[in-house]
């Protein structure tokens, strides 16, 4: 009798904890391409992690199982895939250039914020951090996103830019950031601020709320 | 965007910018080339948007990360894949690429840089090149994809900065006994005949 791991796929299968954190945007444009039922959103629980990190490719995750087998890695990579499956991610390539760069750039300030065991250490880093790479990052994300409404001009609808950025600003407002405040957004970047406001609102991102739990 | 000027700035090395140059030569850009030498990178570092390179400056406009510049020239270049599912492959490889250049471990201290350096050939280095090999020879052995992409280029960067010792404690033979598919491709790559013409241009 085939066990379940051995049942084929017939849906996109993404692997991630049970959190929204970087696998955000992707979920929701998986969501957007697929519909609740046209993909699983395997989550699981960080006390699984060790049982199943050696299983993953590179020991990490988010990972896609596809229906032909083949396992994928790379949040950024995996998120434009999911992006253009969802009409989330330009065919223009100057554009794409631009969505491209702000969600690698979302990705590499999630990626460079730095952990310590202790917490005068880890203070001490994040703020360096805050002050450092974060402001840089934060002040290019603002800059492309402009007066808005989304970073890519003239365009109708959000991108997975938007749900990059989002990702970032709502993770650091949320206090997910331990030593960066709200306040580095709501204060500090303005634009970046209504952004969030504006993503919040959106309507695919209302209904993705609706039916996940982040 | 009818860009008159394209200007790509990167130290006077391949590292992460050579999966870009020859692709702004094979899509016919004539690209200023604005290579510095690193004892110049104090005065460069505060004029870059995120504090790294490469940058490039279309127009009026300054642009950061080394992926999605070589994913916009090699578009132009006819380098990157239509299909969705290559297209996932092609950027996977290059974000793995990106993943060894920027876990190389470094320390000030010399003892403790050569034991991480050591540590990380056996771990991330080996992870992250299994990987890239297994996606090589899912693809028949010489290219990440079925056809020659900007991934290819990526993947002879990183080859390069350890055959040429560029990083310190790992063996710059890593590659030649394990990995037949990662080298078949960079030799594969850069006989490309787009690519080598960009190779030819510079002599």
């Amino acid at each position: 009798m085939a066990s379940p791991s051995m049942t084929a796929l017939l849906v996109p299968k993404l692997t991630y904890f049970n959190t929204g954190g970087r696998a955000l945007g992707l979920r929701i444009a998986l969501f957007k391409a697929f519909g609740k039922d046209g993909w699983i959103d395997h989550r699981f629980d960080y006390k699984e992690w060790p049982a199943l990190k050696p299983t993953t490719p590179l020991g990490s995750v988010p990972i896609l199982t596809l229906p032909d087998g083949t396992v994928h890695t790379q949040t950024d990579a995996l998120t434009r895939w999911a992006g253009k499956k969802a009409g989330l991610y330009p065919t223009s390539d100057d554009q794409a250039l631009i969505v491209d760069e702000v969600v690698s750039t979302s990705f590499e300030a999630l990626n460079k914020c730095p952990h310590a065991k202790d917490d005068d250490e880890k203070k001490k880093v994040r703020e360096e951090y805050a002050q450092g790479f974060l402001t840089a990052a934060a002040k290019l994300l603002e800059q492309r996103v402009g007066i808005g409404p989304w970073v890519v001009d003239d365009g109708d609808d959000l991108t997975i830019a938007d749900l990059s950025v989002y990702m970032l600003t709502d993770m650091i407002v949320q206090g997910q950031f331990d030593y960066v405040p709200a306040s580095f957004i709501l204060e500090g970047f303005p634009g970046l601020a209504a952004h969030r406001e504006r993503v919040k609102e959106h309507a695919l991102v209302k209904d993705y709320l609706a039916n996940y739990a982040n | 965007m009818t860009a008159a000027t394209y200007e790509l700035t990167y130290f006077d090395a391949p590292g992460r910018a050579e999966h870009i140059r020859p692709m702004l030569h094979a899509a016919g850009i004539d690209f200023k080339d604005n290579r510095f030498h690193f004892k110049d990178w104090a005065k460069i570092q505060p004029g870059t948007p995120l504090g790294v390179v490469p940058t490039m400056k279309i127009g009026n406009t300054t642009y950061c990360q080394s992926n999605a510049l070589a994913r916009y020239a090699a578009k132009l270049a006819g380098f990157y894949p239509e299909d969705p599912l290559e297209a996932l492959i092609v950027d996977e490889v290059m974000d793995t690429c990106s993943e060894i250049m920027s876990t190389a471990p470094q320390d000030p201290d010399p003892e403790t840089k050569k034991n991480r350096r050591q540590e990380w050939q056996a771990g991330g280095l080996t992870k992250f090149s299994n990987h890239i090999e297994k996606r090589i020879q899912e693809a028949g052995g010489k290219s990440v994809i079925k056809t020659p992409s900007v991934a290819d280029l990526a993947v002879w960067a990183v080859v390069d900065g350890i055959k040429r010792g560029f990083y310190d404690h790992v063996d710059a033979a890593f590659f030649d006994t394990n990995y037949p598919g990662i080298v078949a491709t960079c030799g594969a790559i850069m006989e490309e005949p787009k690519i080598k013409a960009y190779y030819d241009s510079l002599a």
